[in-house]
Order: structure tokens, then C-alpha cells, then sequence
């Protein structure tokens, strides 16, 4: 237990910069031996800023929500001819008038949309 | 998630995109360097040799075959290119010596070591090491790298597990002793 946890706090310190660091040209070095410039490597693969690329994300993500909650009347009298399903404890919760279609479209624009921001975020960031 | 972008980023080097090979080199090129450094004992050599090995890994990276972490199939690149390039194999092996080593105060090295700032510790840590073998310092460095097992430890050095296991406890045991010493603790408050 004691040999734990002087382990913890030696492992912590080696994994915190105790080691010894290159020459800051060393990646430049590695990339020009591979032939690809470190300037062209660095265009190509400079991430997107990931946290502002989610929060708009996030943020377009309410708005469509909160649009499609809006929509006046029930979809099915607009043209969309989803099924009724009349859930009204349930549905009082998640869709103003009282059915479920609206909740069916956030369901499914919502897992789109979780799948896209997945695929984005590890696109960019791997990028 | 992490591991999952390192798998995108091996996938595209294997297709021939070394651009990709930015994010490799620079999130493993510490412990790589820190590898050459403990076996080569050189700066300049060292960073040679880091960078070669990094070349060789990706123009071989077809042959990791995920069955292992990357990690560990890297350092074994690393390990085996220092070792040659010190034309000196007898780095390993070394006699295990059996005489009991006694750690002393080990509760009293957790709690001063965690009492010292960042800075310190390292300092503390560094003096400590040196107090090792080259042996001892180069597989304690493996083994605390990345929460490294004796098993992974065994693959990137080729060394048997029973081996490593014996020196890993022994070089542990004599790094509390020196830690305890660095740290200027007396034994009589410690007993």
C-alpha cells in the first residue's frame, strides 16, 4: 500500500516533465527526414479549435430544437404526414401539442446530429 | 478517444500520408528521446537516434499489427536502434545481486515527496536516479512510463519477465532508499 503510493506520486512526477525534453527543432527534423516540411505538415494538419467547433455545434444544435418544438400546430397538418400517436402524459413533456411526431424528428435530427459531431471531432482532431 | 485518434492517425500513415506523422512524433518524442538518452548518455547522439527511430517506425509501420499498444511496439524500435548504435550489447544483462535490500520509511517518502513542489520533486527524483545502475535507471524509467507492466517492459527490451521483475523490485527498492537519503529523512525519526 505504502509501495502504491509512493509509486503514484514517482509515476506522476516522471509522467509530469521530470524526463528530459529534445531540441525544440526535433519534430521539424523527423518530418524534413521523411521528406514533408514541417510548415506543409503544420497547414495541413492544424485542428480546427475543436471547443468552439462543438459549442456552435451545441448551439445550432438547440436552435434547430428549439425550432422544430415551435412549429405552430402539430406537423402532420403542415404537409409532414408523420402518425399521430397520442401520448399525453408522456408527450406534454416533449412536444407542445400533445403528440409524439416532433419528439420522433429531435430523436432523429438529434442522433444525426450526435453521430456527425463524432465523426467531426475525430476527423479534425486526428487531422 | 484518445486512442481512438491515434488509430486514425497509424491508418493514414499505413496509406502513405506522412503528414499525419506530426502528431505521432510529437506526443512520443520525450519519451523516446528519454529512452536514447538513459542508454546512449549523449545529447546530441541521442536525439540522432530518437529521430532515426521514429523514421524507421513509420517506414515499418505496416508490420504493427495493433497487437500490442504503439507505445510499446515504439520503444522497442527505440530500444533496439540505441542498443546497436551503442555497439555495446552487454549494456544488458547483469548479474541480479542477491543480498536483501531493506527500504526504509516508505510511508515517510510518499508524504515528503508529495509535500515538495513540482520543481523540487523533480530535482529530488533526478538525484535519486543517478544513484542507480544505467541497467537499473533505464528499466525503473520503462517501467514508470506510462504505467508500463513488467509484461510490456519484457517486449520492448526482449529481457524475461522473471528478469525484469527481480531488477524493477530491487531498483525500486534501492530508489526509495536514495529518495529517502535525498531527502535528507533520518532513519532514527524514520524507526
Amino acid at each position: 500500500m505504502k509501495e502504491e503510493k509512493i509509486d503514484r506520486v514517482i509515476r506522476k512526477t516522471i509522467n509530469d516533465g521530470y524526463m528530459e525534453n529534445p531540441s525544440p527543432g526535433f519534430t521539424e527534423n523527423v518530418m524534413s527526414k521523411l521528406g514533408v516540411t514541417h510548415q506543409e505538415a503544420k497547414l495541413k494538419t492544424k485542428p480546427i479549435k475543436s471547443k468552439w467547433g462543438l459549442i456552435s455545434m451545441i448551439f445550432i444544435y438547440l436552435i434547430l430544437m428549439i425550432a422544430i418544438l415551435l412549429i405552430p400546430g402539430s406537423l402532420e397538418s403542415g404537409g409532414y404526414q408523420l402518425p399521430k400517436f397520442e401520448l399525453p402524459s408522456f408527450g406534454k413533456y416533449f412536444a407542445l401539442d400533445g403528440n409524439i411526431s416532433k419528439l420522433l424528428i429531435i430523436l432523429i435530427v438529434g442522433g444525426w446530429f450526435l453521430i456527425f459531431a463524432d465523426n467531426y471531432l475525430k476527423k479534425f482532431l486526428a487531422r | 478517444m484518445k486512442a481512438e485518434i491515434e488509430n486514425i492517425v497509424i491508418e493514414k500513415i499505413k496509406g502513405g500520408d506522412y503528414n499525419a506523422c506530426n502528431f505521432i512524433v510529437d506526443k512520443y518524442k520525450a519519451f523516446v528521446f528519454n529512452i536514447c538518452i538513459r542508454i546512449i548518455k549523449n545529447r546530441e547522439d541521442a536525439e540522432e537516434v530518437a529521430q532515426d527511430s521514429f523514421i524507421k517506425a513509420f517506414k515499418s509501420i505496416e508490420g504493427f499489427k495493433h497487437e500490442s499498444k504503439f507505445s510499446t511496439w515504439l520503444y522497442r524500435i527505440t530500444f533496439n536502434n540505441a542498443v546497436s548504435k551503442t555497439r555495446n550489447k552487454k549494456i544488458f544483462k547483469s548479474e541480479i545481486d542477491d543480498r536483501v535490500i531493506e527500504s526504509e520509511g516508505q510511508s515517510h517518502i510518499s508524504d515528503g515527496l508529495e509535500s515538495l513542489n513540482r520543481i523540487d520533486r523533480k530535482k529530488v527524483l533526478k538525484k535519486a536516479m543517478e544513484k542507480l545502475s544505467e541497467e537499473e535507471n533505464l528499466l525503473i524509467s520503462l517501467y514508470y512510463f506510462e504505467e508500463n507492466s513488467v509484461a510490456e517492459v519484457s517486449d520492448i527490451t526482449g529481457l524475461e519477465q522473471n528478469y525484469i521483475k527481480v531488477k524493477v523490485h530491487r531498483a525500486r527498492k534501492k530508489l526509495y532508499n536514495g529518495l529517502s537519503q535525498v531527502m535528507g529523512i533520518k532513519m532514527e525519526d524514520v524507526l
